[in-house]
Parts: structure tokens; C-alpha cells; sequence
């Protein structure tokens, strides 16, 4: 399945190279993450971890979709020390209870 | 200090109304020391603690009926895996580790040369283990 994302004629210089197929595009844009930084950086790696790892496009957006629905990466997080690279904003964050225990 | 003061203390995070459920301070109480013991004298790692915070997610979750409760702890169980993690939340092990609810700087600088044990760490700042299951206090966010 992966293959179907990747070039089959790498570009100079690159192996490789991501390519957003229509089916991706159009699952991006309906889970809202057209601008995700997140989902943009994945894609520049072509959704491989720096140690190789491999996942699925498809998995990844609708993980991601969830954490920023949670609100909790979205959140902008105050440092304490050091710096934290820019979050997208979203909603509510979601929060341990224990209202029905 | 104990580790509930700590928590009600801590201006990060707003405990909101687990700050009066007596079966939160049981879970911090009892539940977490249990699920911490068999790391108490383990060197602490980045890799260890996100872990660590999984388990006491996942450890909420078990005892609640609330939804939001698994949800997080199923996010969580992302940590298997360091880079998905990291990839998912758009950050870097430094940001992750220092963001509000997290580790101070000198915490981090400490658990990366390996001086801290997690029993040590979870002593000097328990927030930091609760993740995402803490509210970030708004009114020192900025």
C-alpha cells in the first residue's frame, strides 16, 4: 500500500519522493488538516521515522486529527526553560475525570 | 511534601474537580505509587517517563467510567513507538519534556545525562508524570 505514495521515477538527487495522491489529499482535507505543520512535516518525509519506520498516511491523519480535536497539542504550552516548536490551535483540551467514579 | 500537596500546589496545572474527588487522591495516593514502584531506582529516560505517563492514564481509565479518560490514555499509547509520538504532536523530545506540565530545564538536563532515578524525579515534580490528565492553569498560560 505504501508504494502507491511514493514516485516511481524519484526526482534527481531524491528517493523516494512523497507523492500526495488524490485519495490522501481529499482525506487531509476532510479531517481538517489542509495547514496541519504536523501532517506537513510528515509529508516531507514521506511518512518515514527517522529510524526507518514506516506508517501509514491514512492512520497517521486520523491520530492526528484526534490529538488536535483534544485540544491538548493544540494548546499553546507556556515554557517553563526552554522552547517548544508552534502548535496548531484547537479546541477544548481534554482532561482526566473522575465525575462518574 | 506529599504528592497530593504537591499536585494541589503546583501553579501549572488546575486540578479543577479532581482536586476534591477523593478517588483521585486515592488513585495519587495508592494507585500511582504502586504502578511507579517498579521503576522507583530505574535511571530515568525520556522514552521511560512518557511510558510511565501512559500507564497512569491507562490506570485512570481502568478505574472511570469517563470516556475522555480512555481517549487519553489510548493517545498516550503512542509512546511505544518515540517518534510517532513525537511526529504526532509536532514536537521534539525537548519540547514534549518542557512544556508547561512537563519537566523543568534543569529536570531534563539531568534525566538526559542519565542522574535522575524515576522515583527521584517523581518526587521533586509528580505533574510532569500526569500529563495530559492535568489541566494546564489557564491563569498562569501565556
Amino acid at each position: 500500500m505504501f508504494n502507491l505514495f511514493k514516485s516511481e521515477a524519484p526526482k534527481a538527487g531524491r528517493d523516494n519522493t512523497f507523492v500526495v495522491t488524490d485519495e490522501l489529499r481529499i482525506a487531509i482535507e476532510d479531517a481538517g488538516l489542509g495547514e496541519d505543520p504536523a501532517l506537513k512535516a510528515m509529508i516531507e518525509t514521506g511518512f518515514v521515522s527517522p529510524n526507518g519506520t514506516e506508517y501509514d498516511p491514512f492512520e497517521f491523519i486520523a491520530k492526528r486529527k484526534e490529538l488536535v480535536e483534544s485540544g491538548d497539542v493544540g494548546a499553546s504550552a507556556p515554557e517553563i526553560g526552554g522552547s517548544m516548536v508552534e502548535h496548531s490551535k484547537a479546541p477544548e483540551a481534554e482532561h482526566g475525570s473522575l465525575s462518574q467514579l | 511534601m506529599n504528592t497530593w500537596r504537591q499536585l494541589l500546589d503546583d501553579k501549572r496545572v488546575w486540578l479543577g474537580p479532581l482536586g476534591k474527588s477523593r478517588g483521585f487522591k486515592y488513585f495519587v495516593d495508592v494507585t500511582v505509587p504502586e504502578i511507579l514502584e517498579e521503576y522507583s531506582e530505574v535511571v530515568a529516560t525520556f522514552e521511560l517517563w512518557i511510558e510511565i505517563q501512559y500507564k497512569i492514564a491507562t490506570a485512570l481509565a481502568d478505574i472511570s467510567t469517563e470516556p475522555t479518560n480512555e481517549k487519553i490514555a489510548r493517545r498516550l499509547s503512542d509512546y511505544k513507538d518515540k517518534y510517532l509520538f513525537l511526529a504526532l504532536r509536532n514536537t521534539t523530545e525537548e519540547g514534549y519534556a518542557l512544556q508547561m506540565r512537563g519537566l523543568f530545564y534543569d529536570e531534563y538536563a539531568e534525566m538526559k545525562a542519565g542522574e535522575f532515578t524515576v522515583g527521584e524525579l517523581y518526587r521533586q515534580n509528580p505533574v510532569a508524570f500526569f500529563g495530559p490528565i492535568l489541566r494546564k492553569n489557564e491563569r498562569t498560560a501565556h
